[in-house]
């Protein structure tokens, strides 16, 4: 008797212990504001959302971009935007992310002046490698960006552009209940956030995926051959998703009066020389830089600006090649620094 | 013959199989609910396939 009563009375104990540790997670969660120089690399939609209103909002000049600028490889220290930042002794909000294409950088402004944040200059990074249409991110968002960007901020533009999948996507009364969840449990929601928090990228599935891809692909695993399929040379118009929506992202910038500087960045020409020394690639460059001149904003061609020991493979650079990057940007970012007082 | 409290005190952790003074210094519904809270934090973070969205597949 005197036993089950102490048991109910654990119980009791143990439930209220372990409700007001959630609780308290919970309230620490919320005041947790998400800062560092770079998203991690994966995250969920309400810390992008938080990371990219809190930096754009600021007196910085805002980066769009993909890997590359993210600093895919180094340390966030040594990524292209935070060397840009110390070269220009000046605030540069880096809200970049791997695989953020053209559709991405687009929905990402959307998402800025949808919450009446306009930056007061930006960079956008686009990648020769973002108009391969077989890519998997070529006419789709990141999922965290799609959480919180559809279906509110869809335009009649997105009609067959954006994946079917994700623009016309019902959620499923599983979804719906996960989401939820998520809205009303920030531990459940910002779960992801705290992996990365955690263990950042050092987990099994990374691991296993890093040994067994090239096992899979093994003609592939080494040297340029990966990249045969990188670099698509159609000629872009329109009919490319990426460049109808870099056109479209260069005309929301016009029409919003954010000045801007289009960013064409380098490429590792001695490795990628069967696949971008040809006649059919610069001419695609050209297309886009013809594309920004249209809008009224700045083109910053490097592709060929540094040699292939700045390179860790095809496009991703090491903390020479990014220090190397920021200095070239630096003095053409000079006639925006007024507008960032 | 009636026993001093500590005396039978000191019975009562024998007879349980413990001795006094190896006792944790929390009641042990705190430490149950301690380890429940852990269980249930390492469940959401650990079991989640969110992070993998967008490298394995489904992005």
């Amino acid at each position: 008797m005197v036993r089950s009563e102490r048991r109910r009375g654990d119980v009791r104990v143990s439930l209220f212990v372990s409700a007001a540790l959630l609780l308290l997670t919970d309230l620490l969660l919320g005041a947790w504001r998400p800062g560092g120089l770079r998203l991690p690399s994966h995250f969920s939609g309400d810390y992008l959302r938080s990371y990219a209103l809190e930096h754009a909002a600021g007196p910085g000049l805002v980066v769009l971009g993909d890997s590359e600028m993210w600093g895919y490889g180094v340390a966030a220290a040594a990524s292209p935007v935070a060397q840009l930042e110390r070269t220009l002794g000046r605030p540069v909000d880096n809200l970049t992310y791997e695989a953020e294409t053209p559709i991405n950088e687009d929905f990402v402004l959307r998402l800025l002046l949808a919450h009446g944040i306009r930056p007061r200059a930006v960079i956008v990074e686009i990648n020769s490698a973002s108009f391969n249409e077989t890519a998997v991110e070529y006419d789709r968002l990141n999922a965290a960006l799609a959480e919180v960007a559809l279906p509110a901020l869809l335009e009649p533009f997105d009609a067959g552009r954006l994946d079917d999948a994700q623009r016309t996507h019902v959620p499923t009364p599983g979804e719906r209940l996960d989401r939820f969840v998520a809205a009303h449990w920030r531990l459940y929601g910002r779960r992801v956030d705290l992996h990365q928090a955690l263990f950042g990228d050092a987990d099994l599935a990374g691991a296993l995926f890093a040994r067994v891809h090239p096992l899979l692909q093994p003609n592939d695993a080494t040297g340029s051959g990966r990249y045969a399929a990188m670099y698509d040379l159609t000629p872009l118009d329109r009919d490319n998703v990426d460049f109808a929506y870099a056109g479209h992202l260069f005309a929301m910038l016009a029409k919003h009066r954010i000045p801007g500087i289009v960013l064409l960045p380098p490429v590792n020409h001695a490795l990628l020389h069967r696949y971008v020394d040809n006649a059919a690639y610069d001419a695609n460059r050209r297309r886009v830089a013809r594309l920004a001149q249209a809008s009224g904003l700045a083109v910053l061609d490097l592709d060929r600006l540094l040699p292939s020991q700045d390179f860790i493979d095809n496009t991703h650079l090491n903390a020479a090649g990014g220090d190397r990057l920021a200095r070239a940007i630096a003095p053409h970012v000079a006639p925006y620094l007024d507008v960032l007082q | 013959m009636e026993q001093s409290e500590p005396r039978a005190r000191r019975a009562a952790g024998e007879r349980n199989g413990t001795r006094p003074g190896s006792r944790l210094p929390f009641d042990d519904g705190f430490v149950m609910g301690v380890i429940f809270y852990v269980l249930i934090v390492a469940t959401i973070v650990l079991a989640s396939d969110a992070q993998y969205r967008f490298f394995y597949g489904s992005f």
